[in-house]
């Protein structure tokens, strides 16, 4: 390595390429998943009650809190980074987007292994269980995802855009289309008679730890936030992209799932063979049993650019941190289309290592517990920071410019901010919860691990800033092309 | 190598082992179920010690490698609770944590799966949501089936 001086610092203009579309096609990209569907249809009815919860909760607040953190803050790159810096300082900002990212590494071996089971469903399903196969699918779209963030926001916001109206919407509108027609046609509906108390969730220490899973069902409705440096007009685009955004993934969230559930009786919906086995049982019910290969192409593209946004965003925060010079040199590489290659890359490695451990090991199935209690965790810190920041700026910068303003004053945003709040410190507690097999030894065991898990992966960003030279602020940025 | 460069490549190897010890730590704490053959339905018989009635059974293949064959069953307990659930027997420890990889590859949104998976040698016991409680009353009974091969 050279002990030259740092180059210098060089600015990389964002291109303006993004508008309401594109930005709200991030988000349902990051959020609206087939994959959920079969899983919630399994309670029946009740699903409504949870989805409700889940979006009054969770979607409505970070909905607005995004909208109006965003277009507050629209000059600075960074999303969740810049809101939480803005409110909390350095530290504050650091640890939102380091768990925001850290989070992502611990998830991304589950979906990349669902995208290949997926895949093999139409390929041919006895190679969902080869794991050279499962690994080198994984691999083909961990790295060919990482490519296309390579190639900078057209390229990519491109990508997503036609990738999220075929392989999630697309599907979703089938699924709904499919399931009027189930009516229509006078079929039965397999669930029991409507009831308004039927859509009320039993809640006791069995169904608890799946409330955090339900209220961070939407988590992702920020991910539009971390492009606000390539978008033409946040102030105006930013509020109406959530709005959109938001009313898609719940009307096809909603409506796929009480289809799938008007179809498929409840005992019949095991996902134990995996969410295709239930989309299989979907189609051979309405006699179209020629669909479900197609559909599994379908959704294996919704699974890549679902993917795709939880890889990008997050990544371009952890540059915008990079490029401050809260991280060493080795992670400030920017390529000539202003993508973070460096992070880009030393994400790509971990996810690497991690995929590794997940597809050779045995499989353990409380170590997958584990590791989705661990994204859980982060992902309710990162919240916590995004819905404190929202009430805080408003006492610290009550006259900042707002183009988007949540109603109500200081009410109203405490009452955002404060149900999104209760939301996920209520979510971190029952994300705690052993559920299933585990004897209470274990439990205890399990609980430590969550947290020291946790701990382990949202600690870094306060040992940078610890170790934090002076070099590395003024190295800033260097851009592959003027090295 | 300057002081520059050697507390960078600390930090890196910082970063990795944040990732690592807490995954590595996890893998091999939990050692893999032994891969042994069960006999009879440890399903039936876990829910007729803890006193829940099983209402109606069947016979299913889950449409995977390796699965030779199960029982679906919906249990019930005294407050009319139901629970769905479905075992499956595998030919190797392989085809069955190939199954669980699978299985925990369902996660909802970046949470938990809606389900839970209990694994007893060569079976994969599959339980629906569980509102009434059921798996806690009758997990005591099959973690005992597992211990004991």
């Amino acid at each position: 390595m050279s002990e030259a001086a740092p180059p210098a610092k060089t600015s990389i203009a964002p291109q303006k390429v993004l508008g309401i579309f594109a930005l709200a096609m991030i988000n349902v990209a990051a959020v609206l998943s087939i994959r959920n569907f079969p899983s919630m249809a399994e309670f029946g009815w009740s699903c409504i009650g949870w989805y409700i919860i889940g979006t009054i909760l969770f979607l409505i607040p970070l909905s607005l809190a995004g909208a109006e953190l965003a277009t507050m803050l629209s000059d600075k790159g960074g999303g969740v980074y810049a809101w939480c810096k803005e409110a909390f300082g350095e530290k504050g900002g650091f640890v939102a987007i380091f768990c925001e990212w850290s989070n992502n590494l611990v998830w991304f071996p589950t979906v990349l292994a669902f995208i290949a089971s997926t895949l093999a469903y139409a390929l041919s399903p006895a190679l969902g269980s080869n794991s050279v196969y499962l690994f080198v699918v994984m691999m083909i779209a961990f790295w060919g995802t990482t490519a296309i963030a390579y190639f900078g926001e057209n390229v990519s916001t491109k990508f997503q855009n036609y990738g999220v109206i075929l392989g999630s919407i697309i599907p979703s509108l089938l699924i709904i289309g499919l399931g009027i027609y189930w009516i229509v046609s006078g079929a039965p509906i397999v669930l029991p008679p409507f009831s308004p108390g039927e859509i009320v969730p039993t809640f006791n220490l069995s169904t608890l730890p799946f409330f955090a899973t339900v209220i961070l069902l939407f988590a992702g409705m920020e991910m539009a936030g971390f492009h606000a440096l390539e978008t033409r007009n946040p102030g105006r685009d930013y509020p109406k992209a959530m709005a959109i955004s938001a009313v898609i993934i719940f009307a096809c969230t909603v409506l796929a799932t009480l289809a799938i559930a008007f179809v498929i009786p409840a005992d019949e919906l095991s996902l134990a063979a995996g969410v295709m086995q239930a989309i299989q049982y979907f189609f051979e019910a309405l006699g179209i049993p020629g669909a479900v290969a197609p559909m599994a192409v379908l959704i294996t593209i919704g699974g890549v650019v679902s993917l795709a946004a939880w890889l990008i965003g997050p990544a371009k925060g952890l540059g915008v941190v990079a490029d401050e010079g809260n991280l060493p040199p080795v992670f400030n590489r920017t390529n000539k289309y202003g993508s973070p290659v460096a992070v880009l890359v030393i994400q790509a490695l971990i996810g690497t290592i991690i995929s590794l451990l997940y597809v050779f090991l045995p499989s353990v199935n409380q170590a997958y517990w584990i590791l989705s209690a661990m994204t859980v965790e982060l992902l309710c810190i990162v919240y916590l920071l995004v819905f404190a920041s929202l009430i805080r700026l408003r006492y610290t910068r009550p006259d900042a410019p707002r183009p988007f303003r949540i109603p109500g004053g200081i009410h109203g945003i405490w009452l955002i901010g404060g149900m999104g709040a209760f939301g996920v410190i209520f979510a971190f507690i029952v994300g705690l919860m052993p559920t299933g097999d585990f004897t209470s030894t274990q439990a205890i065991s399990y609980v430590a691990g969550v947290l020291f898990g946790t701990f382990l992966l949202a600690v870094p960003p306060l040992i940078f800033l610890k170790l934090k030279k002076p070099s590395w602020v003024e190295g800033g940025t260097i851009q592959e092309e003027s090295k | 190598m300057s002081d520059e460069d050697s507390a960078t490549w600390v930090i890196v190897i910082i970063l990795v082992m944040m990732f690592l010890l807490p995954i590595g730590w996890i893998f091999f704490a939990y050692p893999a179920e032994p891969h042994y053959v069960v006999t009879g339905e440890p399903v039936r018989e876990a829910a007729g010690a803890a006193g829940i009635t099983v209402i109606s059974a069947g016979n299913i293949t889950w449409p995977l490698t390796g699965a030779i064959g199960g029982k679906t069953y919906i249990l019930a307990d005294d407050a009319g609770n139901t629970l769905a659930v479905q075992t499956q027997t595998f030919d190797s420890a392989g085809s069955r944590d190939a199954a669980i990889l699978t299985f925990s590859a369902q996660s909802v949104g970046k949470g938990k799966t809606a389900g839970t998976l209990v694994v007893v040698g060569d079976q994969v016991i599959h339980f629906g949501p569980d509102p009434g409680g059921i798996l806690s009353r009758i997990g005591t009974e099959l973690r005992e089936k597992r211990v004991s091969p």
